[in-house]
């Protein structure tokens, strides 16, 4: 059994994997990498199914101290990663030897960054089964490591902060005035620093009358923009809760909500009406 | 109308992984028993590609997988759903929750029974003499809106809500009672506490109940609370709080 320490947890570090929502009848969020392609490109680098659990960091990285030497890779958000002081390169996988520390910082470029260890992690699903914990310094982790031949790479993405998304319309879309509407898709909207795995919180100009206050409960999916009483959408993600009140104008694509989960508070998303091809 | 015999009024896409099926607008007993007759329809079906469900008052939140299971073929599959006898039987579990009602434990009940014009003891003979049904589960894990309560008028919400509400607490709102399972924020009225846990991340699922389940509160005792709540925390299942 391999084990390393989570000697400095970084903003806000979890554990997470793709895995099917079987919860949410329970009022448990979905949860989940928030940009599940680089978490599934992570583990791909290292020789581990797609669904392994990763590390999650958000905005500033956590330190970790190595006990064994183990294959690892870096995926997501670049966060001037180091290992042992000496600059480590994301999408490839890396040898780490035994009783090095890596070392990840503010993200110049994204927002989340995730770690991938060749093996399978030993996490109690009780840590997970009523949605993402936090972890906290001194948290050890252990992994049953695997042999890993790694030669995979990908090529190095660069997050933009200023995006467009397109978006299906909502089950509310059309009891939302079309004056609310305009403005909404004229919009360059910004991403609040109240925002989080949650959802994001967007900000801009207060446009018109929404039209429709709020719904009766129904479910919430990750993707889905709330427009709130104030007028000021919400883009719900990983998690949200899974039940809401307010209209839903529309839906970010299940592949766009991994470009979501990259933007940082000040990026910016402008939406583009796309009509649903069914 | 996409289903007669299940109510089903209408199947839209919600993102490309989800679809909405969507009741009669009518909030009460039978739109929630054709949700749940719907969703244990489908899964009994065992259709490749279904996730998961977020069953609410009026609505069904299916979640697939859409390189299993196109948007089309859902609808097909929905559209020919037979109807099932457990809409008939309605089967669900029926908790018993000991609350401690009133004072440290339930500090707005001498002003909510005042607001109904009532004395604390007819407040809690209306509040555990109802049986409630599981309408909603969401807000945070475990959370369960019940009702309906039979108070002559909607209970208001606090003017201020509170920062911290103990976990256990029994609030009311509206026509609505809930249990906090964790301590949160909240504006509705604590006239309780249960020593229940409803929430644990050691069993599988790690909440009590679900949507359609029934609720029956009893009263105990102040004296009583340390017993049930070591009763509580010794529990390794949730077997014993119900009818069975």
């Amino acid at each position: 059994m391999h084990t390393f320490t989570l000697e400095k947890p970084g903003l806000f570090s979890s554990l997470q994997r793709i895995a099917p929502p079987s919860q949410v009848a329970y009022g448990i969020p979905f949860g989940g990498p928030m940009d599940r392609e680089s978490a599934r490109q992570a583990n791909q680098l290292v020789g581990n199914t797609p669904s392994e659990w990763v590390l999650e960091m958000t905005l500033v990285g956590a330190r970790i101290r190595f006990e064994q030497a183990c294959v690892i890779a870096l995926t997501g958000a670049d966060m001037g990663a180091m290992l042992d002081g000496q600059l480590v390169a994301r999408y490839q996988p890396l040898s780490v030897q035994a009783h090095q520390r890596l070392t990840l910082k503010g993200a110049k470029n994204g927002c989340r960054a995730y770690l991938a260890i060749g093996g399978t992690w030993q996490v109690d699903p009780s840590w997970t089964s009523l949605g993402t914990k936090a972890l906290s310094a001194g948290a050890k982790l252990s992994i049953a490591p695997s042999t890993v031949h790694a030669t995979l790479r990908y090529p190095t993405p660069t997050f933009s902060d200023k995006v467009s998304i397109p978006i299906w319309p909502g089950p509310e879309f059309d009891h939302i005035s079309r004056a609310y509407m305009a403005h909404f898709f004229s919009q360059r909207w910004q991403i609040s620093q109240n925002s989080n795995r949650v959802g994001c919180r967007l900000e801009g100009p207060t446009g018109p009358a929404v039209g429709l206050t709020d719904i009766i409960s129904s479910g919430i999916v990750p993707g889905t923009i709330q427009i709130t009483g104030s007028g000021q959408p919400i883009l719900l993600t990983a998690d949200a809760q899974t039940t809401g009140g307010y209209p839903r104008l529309g839906n970010v694509l299940a592949a766009d909500v991994d470009v979501v989960g990259q933007l940082r508070p000040g990026a910016t998303i402008r939406f583009v009406y796309q009509a649903i091809p069914f | 109308m996409e289903h007669q015999a299940l109510g089903i009024m209408s199947i839209i896409p919600y993102g490309d992984r989800a679809a909405l099926i969507r009741f009669e607008a009518q909030v009460n007993a039978l739109t929630r028993q054709r949700v749940r007759a719907t969703q244990r329809t489908l899964e009994q079906a065992g259709v490749p590609g279904m996730l998961a469900y977020i069953p609410a008052h009026t609505s069904l939140t299916v979640c697939f997988d859409p390189t299993l299971l196109s948007f089309p073929a859902l609808v097909q599959t929905i559209r020919s759903l037979p109807l099932p006898s457990a809409i008939i039987e309605d089967v669900h579990t029926t908790w018993h929750i000991p609350v401690c009602y009133g004072g440290n434990f339930g500090p707005d009940l001498e002003t909510v029974a005042a607001f109904h014009k009532m004395t604390a003891t007819e407040m809690i003979a209306i509040h555990s003499q109802q049986r409630y049904e599981v309408y909603l589960l969401g807000f945070m894990a475990g959370f369960a809106y019940l009702g309906p309560v039979p108070t002559p008028l909607p209970t208001p919400r606090r003017q201020t809500p509170r920062v911290q509400i103990p976990v256990g607490s029994v609030a009311i709102a509206d026509r609505q009672t809930c249990i906090y399972p964790s301590e949160s924020a909240g504006g509705w009225q604590v006239i309780g506490r249960t020593p229940i846990r409803l929430i644990n991340e050691h069993l599988q699922p790690p909440i009590m109940w679900q949507v359609g389940d029934r609720v029956q509160f009893f009263p105990i005792e102040s004296r009583e609370w340390d017993d049930w709540h070591t009763k509580a925390g010794l529990a390794t299942d949730w077997e014993w709080l119900t009818d069975n």
